[in-house]
């Protein structure tokens, strides 16, 4: 290439006419430098026969330069028996070499080939005879490179756009994850998410709604999601692969410290100001990674794992139920069938500090702070209309409640990595509780009343346990643990219903302890196609109960023996189980069962009795799943269980647990016999947009405590007692979701029916056979319109019917119907505008109510500043009443509800 | 008689799949796409290399992945799946084009050369030697005047690394029919992949798994970019 040419035209000159000239220039540069092609490139075209005059199929035609150079200057492939190539360059000598499998190469040289000519080079190649027929190996040592399985990452920024605030929005959105809108609950192909771990560490644990609740979403870089996930790394690939999880990775730029706070005020009907405030850190280091919270609002919502409102049970405690001391005096109010936003007048605060520190390599210390302070104020109505032995009986209560629930927690968890194939860890937990709840009853208009309940509640946790890995595919694990739970209720009542003809106010006290150890030795492994676990293990418990009941009146204090009671309950079990998973092609077979050696023990310190019960138990399982194909498959369980009936059933003399009602029992040590099964069908097929679900359960308890109900207009008593007789219950669930693409939208049908047959004794009845049905169905249709508006409405329609045999019936039908227009405009505005509508009662169609809310969002575009405004409950609907039916009764509940408001809140990262 | 009825097994195989007997090649690749690892083997005759990979769990020789390249007919014979959906697909056989660069390595003992190409979104470079001169390499590429032993792409999500290789292998295995599947040419796969990743788009935006408040993309990965808008940077936003 001639570079003189370059030189010649280089010249300083501005502007357009430079760019002239360059472009001119150019095409010269070009002109010259395509003729040398022109004038030199030569074209080569040929035959490739064998000496038996065969066209060989294929052969490569490489062009050299000089035999020795090694280097191929251009190549062709030839097919069948031919080649033909037009040369790029220009050689002093060309060099042909043709090669086929199996034959001997062959040459052809051209030395100083004459310019823009045609060269025909015809090859006969003749077969390799030195052909070798053994088979020869050679392998490479080099390692493969390292990729992480069963983990699916989903790329935060490719799901957000900024107009999500916290992780949990991202979550929910992600496909295969769905996240319960109440308590964070988070599941992940159908199967509940064991942690959500930050940087690889566990710094929530199951309390994991804490940290997507409250980080920002601007600080997320990945999520994954992990499959076969284990808690503890040397169980992976041994433990039965249902675990799954979610890691979290941060963005580069935000490992140090950083977080975000908002803050929002609001006015509400009555110029009573509404707060939502919060503020997150997060500290992130090599060996030390930690995370702050901090918030209040009095608008409805719940920042952290536990519910005091509607009592759903978060992740945490859906899991350690087997710990806890039973509380005999409920907190819970009735469960409103609105959002906690609407309904939920809270006060609260929210602090937790969680850390993790890495010691040296081999260990590392996590510790959890949690702090909650909230004050709960609620108005409700609840009437009652009770139909017993052709009598009508009414109830009216009002309430005007206070609760302030209280609690403070701290966690530690320790581990230590003895050796590379052994794990140590050691977790503690110390929690106290306190709520207070004082309400004000006004009973059937007539009679009025003032309730305190204090309850205290006092946990401690520890745990140890080993973990030592025998080979790749085994393991065994030693498992040490100790709780105790310690649960004190006082319920102040003011007059006195014990005996008020003669005292003023009583005080009962109730006090329930649950003293835990249990020891257990699993082993577990795996193979290419099974699973197994295989454990034996102990556990002893106490639980001693105390009540009584002090009346009081001017200044005169007598406790009542009626209402004393004092009772040790023990249970001591000695078990072994075994589970096993069998993948075969398209099946999934896993069997599981227990053996268990149970003593119950109940010592009575007043009447001085003692009663013992041994039993030896035997609980099958058995799950079978079958894959028709990659979009469908069905699934069927089926198990026997038995299982000592709950500790809350053994009190023998009376205890208040409201103003009304008083409960006592007929204990035994009985175990009720528990049989399931179920089946369930699902297509997912995400190519055709089209998603099929139908499941049957079916679940009967064999042995129970029914109610012994006695009615009056201003008492309650109910006495349990055990029968050897079952309830039942049968479930049908049904969906079907399809993207209809003529009208840009999903179309989703959900349909639940189920019946549940339950006994029970009213009022000296005889046992009553009772059977209580619902049926709800749900419509839902949302727009994916290319403009920016949207729209989505979902319709729901339930029916509840409650009946006693040869009695009458009890029905209920609501409507509830949510249309909502969403506008995403490009420039960083969102907003949102809904309407609820309910009809509690389809035969009262003057009663209904209609919700209005609004929502508006900006971000700018460096998403360092956020403005929301709210408006919610725009039509200021002050109650909501709802109903609901028992075999005897139709009741209505009526509570009052947040106002509506006009709220401002301004968020900046950090 | 068990001897016999293998030896007819193995006769009406060898018809029916047209496979010399003995004198193939075989070569084991280690292979990422787009993070997912898998060990994966060609194996080449004189007129057919048939590419196999055992990163699903199928469990039935039909429902494993197959890739056959037909030389004479200039075809490559394959399954795409989408969605779980497959698709048997007709493309053409090592359509990239190669410009030949200068560096050499050495891969399992062989020399091998280095050349460049594009091939649907993505650049990549290859090795190939010329002492297995078989125009072929792993997956749908070859075209290099010799078997290429190690081809990654630029952005190192596409790799493939050659492992082990047998020459001579004569262990028979039982071969996809074609004949059983109805294929459709590449052009009709990429309207398919592109309807398809729209419709989904629009199922995911309506059917209330997104919350209402959030914008979301979605980023389809795939060894080839058949659908830039949703497969290369941030995807598709909504």
């Amino acid at each position: 290439m001639p570079p003189k040419l370059f030189i010649l035209k280089r010249r300083k000159v501005k502007g357009s006419a430079f760019k002239r000239i360059l472009s001119r220039q150019i095409t010269f540069i070009l002109f010259v430098i395509s003729i040398p092609h022109y004038l030199y490139s030569q074209s080569i075209s040929g035959k490739i026969e064998n000496n038996f005059g065969e066209k060989i199929p294929m052969a490569n035609v490489i062009i050299k330069d000089s035999i020795n150079s090694g280097r191929i200057k251009e190549f062709v492939i030839a097919k069948n028996g031919q080649y033909s190539i037009s040369l790029k360059g220009s050689y002093q000598k060309i060099i042909i070499e043709v090669s086929a499998n199996k034959y001997i190469k062959g040459f052809f040289e051209i030395e100083n080939p004459a310019n823009s000519k045609s060269y025909t080079a015809n090859f006969i190649l003749y077969k390799d005879e030195n052909i070798q027929l053994k088979e020869v190996t050679v392998t490479t040592k080099a390692k493969s490179f390292i990729v992480k399985d069963d983990t699916v990452k989903y790329n935060v920024a490719a799901y957000k756009d900024g107009s999500e605030r916290k992780i949990e929005d991202i979550i929910k959105k992600l496909p295969g994850i769905e996240v319960n809108e109440t308590t964070g609950v988070i599941s992940y192909k159908g199967k509940s998410v064991e942690t959500v771990k930050l940087e690889g560490d566990d710094l929530f644990g199951s309390n994991y709604t804490v940290g997507t609740k409250n980080i920002n979403v601007d600080m997320i870089e990945q999520v994954q999601a992990i499959e076969n996930y284990s808690d503890n790394p040397l169980l992976k690939g041994i433990e039965s692969g249902d675990k799954v999880a979610l890691n979290l990775k941060l963005k580069k730029e935000k490992l140090n410290f950083s977080g975000d706070m908002d803050f929002g005020s609001g006015v509400s009907d009555g110029a009573k100001l509404m707060y939502n405030a919060g503020l997150n850190i997060l500290g992130i280091s090599k060996k030390y990674k930690s995370f702050g919270t901090l918030s209040y609002n009095t608008i409805g919502i719940n920042n952290s794992p536990f519910d005091y409102f509607s009592y759903n049970q978060g992740a945490e405690q859906i899991e350690k139920v087997d710990f806890l001391a039973k509380k005999i005096i409920p907190e819970s109010f009735y469960a409103s069938s609105l959002d906690d936003r609407r309904a939920n007048l809270n006060n609260a605060w929210f602090g937790n500090y969680n850390n993790v520190f890495k010691i040296g390599n081999r260990s590392s210390i996590k510790t959890n702070l949690y702090y909650i302070h909230d004050r709960i104020n609620s108005i409700q109505q609840s009437g009652s209309n009770n139909f017993i032995n052709n009598r009508q009986i009414l109830t009216s209560d009002y309430y005007s409640i206070e609760k302030s629930p209280t609690q403070y927690r701290g966690d530690v968890e320790i581990k230590y990595n003895s050796s590379k194939n052994s794990l140590v860890e050691y977790k503690f937990r110390l929690s106290g509780e306190s709520i207070n709840t004082s309400t004000n009853v006004l009973q059937n208009n007539t009679s009025n009343y003032q309730t305190e309940l204090k309850t205290k509640d006092f946990k401690l946790r520890q745990s140890l346990l080993f973990t030592q890995k025998i080979t790749g595919k085994k393991a065994l694990q030693l498992f040490f643990n100790h709780s105790s739970n310690d649960i004190a209720q006082n319920y102040f009542l003011n007059p006195s219903v014990a005996d008020p003809l003669v005292y003023s106010t009583d005080n009962q006290y109730s006090n329930f302890r649950n003293a835990y150890v249990s020891v257990r030795s699993v082993l577990l492994g795996s193979t290419e196609k099974t699973k197994y676990t295989f454990s034996i293990g102990s556990n002893a418990e106490k639980n001693p109960f105390q009540s009584r009941l002090t009346s009081k009146k001017n200044g005169i204090t007598h406790i009542n023996n009626l209402f004393t009671n004092d009772f040790t309950y023990k249970k001591y079990t000695l078990y072994s189980e075994g589970s096993f998973h069998l993948n075969l092609r398209k099946w999934k077979i896993s069997p599981s069962c227990s053996l268990t050696y149970l003593q119950q023990n109940l010592t009575n310190k007043i009447v001085i009795q003692n009663t013992k019960k041994e039993n030896i138990i035997f609980e099958p399982a058995f799950t079978l799943k079958y894959k028709f194909n990659n979009v469908s498959a069905v699934l069927g369980t089926i198990s026997y269980n038995q299982k000592p009936l709950s500790e809350e059933y053994l009190f023998t003399k009376p205890i208040y647990i409201s103003n009304r009602t008083i409960v006592k029992n007929e204990p035994g040590l009985e175990l009720q016999q528990i049989t399931s099964f179920g089946i369930f069908y699902l297509i997912n097929n995400l190519y055709k947009q089209f998603q099929f679900n139908l499941s049957a359960n079916y679940n009967r308890g064999r042995g129970n405590f029914f109610p012994n109900i006695f009615i009056l207009e201003n008492s309650t008593q109910v006495v349990y007692f055990y029968l050897p007789k079952s309830n039942e219950n049968i479930n049908f669930d049904f969906l079907i979701e399809k993207y209809m693409p003529v009208l840009e939208s999903t179309i989703r049908l959900k349909s639940n029916y189920s019946i549940s047959i339950y006994k029970n004794i009213v009022n000296n009845s005889n046992l009553r056979n009772n059977k209580n049905q619902f049926f709800s169905s749900e419509l839902f249709m949302k727009t994916a319109f290319d403009i920016p508006i949207n729209f989505e409405n979902v319709v729901q329609n339930k029916k509840v019917q409650s009946q006693s045999e040869n009695s009458k019936s009890f029905k209920n039908e609501t409507i509830n119907n949510t249309f909502k227009i969403i506008v995403k405009s490009a420039k960083n505005w969102f907003i949102l505008l809904s309407a609820d509508y309910f009809l509690p009662n389809t035969k009262k169609t003057d009663e209904d109510y209609l919700f209005l809310d609004a929502a508006l969002r900006f971000t700018p575009k460096r998403k360092k500043f956020e403005v929301n405004f709210i408006a919610k409950n725009i039509l200021n609907n002050k109650n909501f009443r709802q109903i609901e039916t028992t075999d005897f009764s139709i009741n209505n509940f009526q509570s009052n509800l947040l106002p509506g408001y006009l709220m401002l809140n301004i968020s900046y990262n950090f | 008689m068990e001897i016999i009825m293998k030896i007819f097994f193995v006769l009406s195989l060898l018809i029916l799949s047209g496979f010399s007997y003995g004198q193939n090649i075989y070569i084991e690749f280690a292979s990422i796409t787009n993070g997912r690892l898998s060990k994966d083997a060609l194996i080449i005759n004189d007129s057919i290399s048939i590419y196999k990979s055992d990163s699903d769990n199928s469990p039935t020789l039909q429902e494993k992945s197959f890739l056959i390249k037909k030389h004479v007919e200039n075809a490559i014979y394959l399954r795409e799946g989408l969605f779980n959906q497959l698709f048997y697909v007709k493309d053409s056989l090592h359509s990239m084009e190669w410009k030949l660069t200068n560096d050499t390595k050495l891969i399992l003992t062989e020399e091998c050369f280095s050349a460049k190409t594009y091939f649907r979104g993505r650049n990549y470079t290859a090795y190939y030697t010329t002492a297995i001169t078989n125009s072929d390499g792993p997956w749908k590429f070859g075209g290099l005047p010799g078997l290429i032993l190690e081809i990654k792409s630029d952005d190192n999500h596409i790799q493939f690394i050659a492992e082990k290789i047998k020459t001579n292998y004569t262990e028979q295995f039982e071969q996809v029919k074609i004949n059983d599947h109805k294929f459709m040419n590449w052009d009709e796969y990429v309207n398919k992949f592109i309807n398809t990743i729209d419709k989904y788009i629009r199922l995911v935006r309506s059917n209330g798994s997104i919350d209402n408040s959030s914008k979301a993309n979605i980023k389809i990965d795939a060894p080839e970019i058949i659908y830039p808008k949703a497969q290369e940077g941030e995807g598709i936003s909504f």
